[in-house]
């Protein structure tokens, strides 16, 4: 506010803060720019990311999903600033939905990001999704790439407010943390599937709230249901008497996940942390735990294994972009309004909707 | 869109937001009371088209200049600066040979608004694409 009231009498900046502003234009405009022109296909595009792909560090991008108004920007603006405290340049994408009609948005995630908007170590980038489904942004991979590649060491990736599944960000984080919040519902909304497969750890956010030990002790136990063991790395002979319920190929589909005792590394049963961002409680907790999850999965290698998995669905997206691009080009099956008109033809019940898709491919009436 | 200084009236920011939303654009809220200094650094990480301000406070005249100002410094000379809100008349050509394009006064039309915006970033763009 001191601030303030100096440019409000129209006082010259101070010497040091334009010298802070000098050399944050150094690295801040051009990752600015870099970053529009993945976001826009602008001219240069794929050179930048083939260079990106080729140079990037190994920083870790932590997803941060949950419902509207779980505080999610207010709990990575504490995150933010605890790491950058550590020395990390942090990067944030926050991603806010489209309108499926006009296709604008109204960002508006930064302006919980107080802390983190005047710290210099801090870039901040909003987005919206662009009619993108699953709670990111198509480009998200891409750009979280070109962050790496000034010298961004935690990436922060804030999903728009998600219902109960689009869980997207799993596939895209290298650690995912669920964001719950009191007064939403009861337990039973704990024991629903989606968001509780994805999770990495689990944050309970508003904890001077009355009920946050109650939703913390809900998620406990249903995750105690899922995950052998208890709450962190697990090694050798793990307790599964409670998970006895579920089926070996679902186990196998988790231990690919989140790890074996038996194997090395051991096996990670996700831990649910209460935080407070208006008493600032639990946050140096959180930022640890997310430390010593990397670090698990650096050692038990599924970090490389989730990677993997990783580009196989950014391969299997891109794939699919690129052959709807095919069928919509000028001499491509669905040129001009071709989509258009066989919707109206299913509309109209003159043919069923897997029999026109056989016709646009060629593949003529089927049953 | 900004609230700059010791104004927190942020309703008309919001609607024009809104607004500018319903023609297709994305806008970044900035939220109130904010400095120039943040605003200029906003609009640089966000690599924004179009700065506008809403300003009721009246301190228009030291704020404003000072955001073109500081843009300027960063190097962000290309970014588009419009302000809006309780703003004297006679103070227009002032502000706008500092460096604003547009000051819209109260009555104008979310829809006017929407089309100025677009118009200017379309002749800019072709400049630069004519300097290419």
């Amino acid at each position: 506010m001191l601030l303030l009231s100096a440019e409000a009498m129209g006082r010259e900046m101070p010497f040091s803060l334009k010298l802070r502003n000098a050399m944050n234009s150094v690295w801040r405009r051009p990752l600015a720019k870099a970053l529009s022109t993945i976001e826009n296909r602008l001219p240069g595009w794929r050179q930048l990311l083939s260079h990106g792909y080729a140079g990037a560090n190994d920083a870790v991008i932590i997803g941060i999903t949950g419902p509207p108004g779980a505080g999610k920007s207010s709990l990575i603006d504490l995150i933010a600033s605890e790491w950058s405290k550590q020395g990390h340049r942090v990067g944030i994408i926050a991603i806010d939905p489209a309108s499926p009609f006009s296709g604008g948005a109204v960002l508006g995630d930064r302006v919980r990001m107080r802390r983190a908007e005047d710290d210099d170590r801090i870039f901040i980038r909003s987005m919206s999704a662009r009619g993108h489904a699953g709670g990111l942004n198509a480009a998200a991979i891409d750009l979280c790439t070109i962050l790496k590649n000034y010298g961004i060491t935690r990436i922060l990736l804030e999903t728009v407010g998600v219902g109960q599944n689009e869980v997207e960000v799993a596939f895209v984080a290298d650690c995912t943390l669920v964001v719950s919040v009191p007064g939403l519902g009861d337990s039973v909304q704990a024991a629903k599937a989606g968001l509780l497969e994805v999770g990495d750890i689990y944050v309970v956010t508003k904890s001077d709230l009355s009920g946050a030990s109650g939703v913390a002790r809900d998620l406990q136990t249903m995750l105690a249901m899922v995950f052998p063991g208890s709450p962190g790395i697990n090694l050798g002979k793990v307790d599964a008497s409670m998970i006895a319920g579920v089926a070996s190929p679902i186990r196998a589909l988790l231990a690919r996940r989140f790890g074996n005792g038996e194997a090395a590394g051991g096996a990670w049963h996700p831990p649910v942390l209460n935080v407070s961002a208006s008493a600032n409680e639990g946050i140096p907790a959180l930022c640890h735990r997310v430390d010593a999850f990397k670090t698990w999965l650096d050692e038990s290698g599924i970090g490389l294994s989730r990677r993997k998995v990783r580009h196989e669905h950014q391969l299997r997206a891109l794939l699919i972009d690129r052959f709807m691009e095919t069928l919509l080009q000028p001499e491509g099956p669905l040129s001009g309004d071709g989509m258009a008109g066989w919707a109206s033809r299913v509309a109209a019940g003159m043919i069923d909707p897997h029999s026109a898709v056989d016709n646009i491919l060629g593949k003529g009436e089927t049953s | 869109m900004a609230k700059v200084g010791l104004d927190g009236h942020d309703v008309g920011a919001r609607v024009i937001a809104r607004g500018l939303l319903e023609a297709g654009m994305e806008v970044i809220y900035t939220g109130i009371r904010r400095t120039p200094e943040q605003i200029v650094r906003v609009a640089i990480d966000e690599d924004v088209d179009v700065v506008g301000i809403s300003i009721l406070s009246g301190a228009h005249m030291a704020l404003i200049p000072r955001v073109k100002n500081l843009m300027n410094e960063a190097g962000a000379q290309d970014i588009i600066l419009v302000c809006g809100g309780v703003i004297p008349q006679e103070d227009i050509p002032e502000l706008q040979a500092s460096g604003v394009s547009q000051v819209f006064l109260s009555g104008t039309t979310v829809a006017d608004i929407a089309k100025y915006v677009q118009f200017a970033v379309d002749t800019r763009n072709q400049k630069s694409d004519a300097l290419k």
